[in-house]
């Protein structure tokens, strides 16, 4: 039996599916993971920088949501519940495993030295669009907190207060941690050899003005 | 030609260096018109605001992922186990006429639980990042290094459920699962050879789980044929 | 000696002149092959559906073709090619206009094998329509729908004409082909090749074992192409402004590359594998392009 694929489940509304998978329907479990497994995996994947265990987590946040789904009431939107499960699962494992201490602010402490930048270092810009493997791989370099951080607000499009909720940190911190993150991103992606110029830069302006 | 840091003013510097610290909100979305005035001045600067929108632009349009086919087989072998499932659905489910073929439901089922068997059976160290209580290590846990032999068995069984039967198919249809099979045998045996000799060879692992679901989906699907 | 044909035309060349005789020569030879082998007749069914109906297939055997029109209805012929198949046809709700119809084809005697087993459909149905066809063995056809097409068959080839739904056809012998496509598509087949002609589909899934697989086209900015042939091999054919990122692989194949790549320096490739990861022109689709022994080969259009 194949698993359907993402989009939008056939002749049926997500509401009815979940109906049907909280009756132990396993066509609706297939047709539930088929429309979300992407989204899922691909949250997990960014916020581990590692196949392997987002794939594990991935089944993982599955898992806990059939467990769960009989609990689902629709008091949020069925997508923002699932989301919100994986990325509880992936900040479990994260913190289990790199990040002992649960506050971002203690975190923030063992991170790397601080990002710097020498002024006048490189007026190369990163290539037109930055490449998108490229990027992908400076965002699994980056240290998982920065990661984190950076994946919920910049990928995921999750706003600082609700960051701060998740990751049990401030708001300022959050803000302060997602502008380390790029900063270290691009830093990553020019030392990835992407820093190629496609246009001239312009030319020198009156620097005392 | 760009001037090195060397030549930089010190009151630029101040300036970039204001630019730095209003650089974060400004990329937040507030007002910081001092930002935008250094970044049309100072080159260097502007770069580092280009390339942050860049990264910024780039990030949120990243493309979703595929997962490996086999996280559905693993997970429905564990909600099967787990009982969180019922009935199994199969295609001729959609056709009331044809539920003749509903036996052939848990051969599949079966197929697939094997299958998940082999999956893990390659992947030993997957289990470690599981939950002790979780079920799925419960199912498998007895699954260790020597159960590719029963996987083989497991799906040797199926065939060996559809050579039984296999004379009841129409010829052509029979020709065409035969067909089939035999080039998933062949992709299997060489899949292995090449894994045996290289367990590094993801690839080739890839295809040799592809090659063991899609010989359990024909079977299945040959099974259910068979009027 | 009289010539061949002369005689009809000695006798009979009065009565011709009669418009009811003409009417009866052309209607008497038809009229015996009905009496002779009358389940050769089509059965046609027609139902008013909604727009967007789903509609079911499900055959044996035969040609089955589906073709869009601009009428919220479905009409079907469907020609049994023995007394022993019969066609039947189900609307859902049996009354008003339907959401749903599903054909069904019944063997009344199991033993009937073969042609005697054939039963051909043709259907016009609404362009918003969903179709749900399984026919194990014959050609399925289906053009010019705009709602989600799934089609499975054994040994049959299957050819889908400009969908711009989704689109999951499988077959296990057969060969796939789909020209222009819009939507995603999704196809497989074990022995049959895959053909995609002018997609501009943002998301494109073949798989074969043994098949070939053939892409003819351009590449959709932020589209997605995973192509994967076992000992098959895989023809890439774009033209040269096509953008796109690549990451072609073959564990024991070849790889023929023509198309100008600029190779990426992140490649994670396991050594001993054909590989190529790398982007053409700004790289705004993604390629995955794979086959365990078969040769992988991109080619410029001319």
């Amino acid at each position: 039996m194949s698993p359907p694929i993402d989009g939008a489940p056939k002749a049926a509304s997500e509401s009815q599916l979940i109906g049907q998978a909280q009756r132990g329907d396993e066509a609706a479990f297939a047709a539930l993971f088929g429309a979300y497994k992407r989204r899922v995996y691909s949250l997990c994947l960014r916020m581990t920088g590692n196949t392997a265990e987002a794939e594990d987590l991935s089944q993982e946040a599955f898992l806990q949501l059939f467990r769960k789904i009989a609990t689902f009431r629709g008091e949020s939107a069925f997508s923002t519940w699932l989301h919100r499960l994986v990325v509880n699962v992936v900040l479990m494992h994260l913190r289990k495993k790199e990040l002992p201490q649960v506050s971002l602010d203690e975190f923030d402490q063992g991170q790397e030295e601080p990002v710097k930048r020498d002024y006048g270092d490189d007026d190369r810009r990163l290539i037109g669009s930055v490449d998108r493997l490229s990027l992908l791989k400076a965002i699994g370099d980056l240290p998982p907190g920065y990661r984190a951080i950076f994946v919920l607000h910049d990928v995921e499009g999750y706003e600082h207060n609700e960051i701060a909720q998740i990751m049990n940190c401030s708001v300022g911190n959050s803000k302060s941690q997602l502008h380390k993150a790029r900063m270290k991103l691009r830093e990553g992606l020019r030392k990835g050899g992407k820093g190629i110029p496609t246009r001239t830069p312009r030319p020198a302006p009156d620097e005392d003005r | 030609m760009a001037s090195s840091s060397n030549d930089k003013p010190e009151l630029s510097r101040s300036a970039c260096r204001a630019f730095d610290l209003e650089l974060s909100a400004f990329l937040e979305g507030e007002r910081r018109l001092e930002v935008e005035r250094h970044a049309q001045d100072c080159e260097f600067c502007s770069v580092v605001l280009a390339d942050l929108e860049a990264i910024r632009e780039a990030s949120g349009a990243l493309p979703l992922e595929d997962p490996p086919a086999r996280m559905w087989l693993n997970l429905r072998a564990t909600l099967a186990a787990e009982g969180l499932v019922k009935e199994p659905v199969a295609w001729f489910e959609r056709f009331p006429g044809f539920a003749w073929f509903e036996w052939a439901a848990p051969v599949g089922a079966l197929a697939l639980l094997a299958i998940t068997a082999g999956l893990l059976v390659r992947t030993p160290g997957r289990l470690e990042n599981l939950a002790p209580a979780d079920t799925t290590v419960a199912l498998l846990a007895p699954v260790e290094f020597d159960v590719s032999p029963e996987l083989a068995k497991t799906v040797t069984g199926l065939e060996e459920n559809y050579a039984a039967r296999e004379a009841k198919l129409d010829p052509a249809i029979k020709a065409t699962y035969r067909k089939s099979l035999d080039s998933l045998n062949d992709s299997i045996k060489e899949c292995r050879a090449t894994v045996e000799a290289k367990p590094s060879d993801t690839l080739a692992q890839e295809y040799l789980m592809a090659a063991y679901a899609e010989k359990a989906e024909v079977l299945q699907s040959a099974l259910e044929d068979v009027r | 000696m009289r010539a061949p044909g002369s005689y009809l035309k000695a006798t009979n060349c009065h009565l011709l002149k009669k418009p009811w005789y003409r009417i009866l020569l052309v209607f008497l030879p038809i009229s015996l092959l009905a009496a002779t082998d009358p389940v050769q007749t089509a059965k046609v069914f027609e139902f008013q559906t909604s727009s967007a109906p789903t509609i079911t297939i499900s055959n044996l055997s035969g040609q089955v073709t589906v073709r869009s029109w601009d009428k919220d209805s479905v009409r079907a012929a469907c020609t049994p090619s023995s007394p022993h198949v019969e066609v039947d046809a189900e609307p859902m709700p049996a009354s008003g206009r339907a959401d749903r119809v599903q054909f069904l084809t019944h063997i009344l005697d199991p033993s009937v094998t073969g042609e005697a087993a054939k039963a051909d459909y043709m259907l016009s149905v609404p362009v918003g329509a969903s179709l749900e066809i399984r026919n194990r063995q014959g050609h399925v056809q289906v053009e010019g729908l705009t709602g989600e097409t799934w089609v499975q068959s054994v040994g049959g080839s299957i050819t889908v004409v400009d969908p711009s739904g989704h689109l999951d056809v499988h077959s296990i012998g057969g060969d796939v082909e789909i020209d222009r496509p819009a939507g995603h598509v999704e196809a497989s087949s074990i022995n049959g090749s895959l053909k995609f002609v002018d997609p501009t589909s943002t998301k494109i899934r073949g798989t074969t074992t043994s098949g070939r697989i053939i892409y003819e086209g351009d590449f959709a900015p932020g589209g997605e192409y995973v192509l994967s042939a076992y000992s098959g091999d895989l023809d890439i054919l774009c033209p040269a402004s096509a953008s796109f990122e690549i990451h072609a692989q073959s564990v024991k194949g070849r790889l023929d590359n023509g198309v100008d790549v600029i190779r990426n320096q992140h490649d994670a490739t396991p050594r001993g594998a054909t590989s190529l990861f790398g982007t053409h022109n700004t790289g705004k689709a993604r390629l995955d392009l794979r086959s365990y022994s078969g040769t992988i080969r991109l080619r410029t259009m001319r």
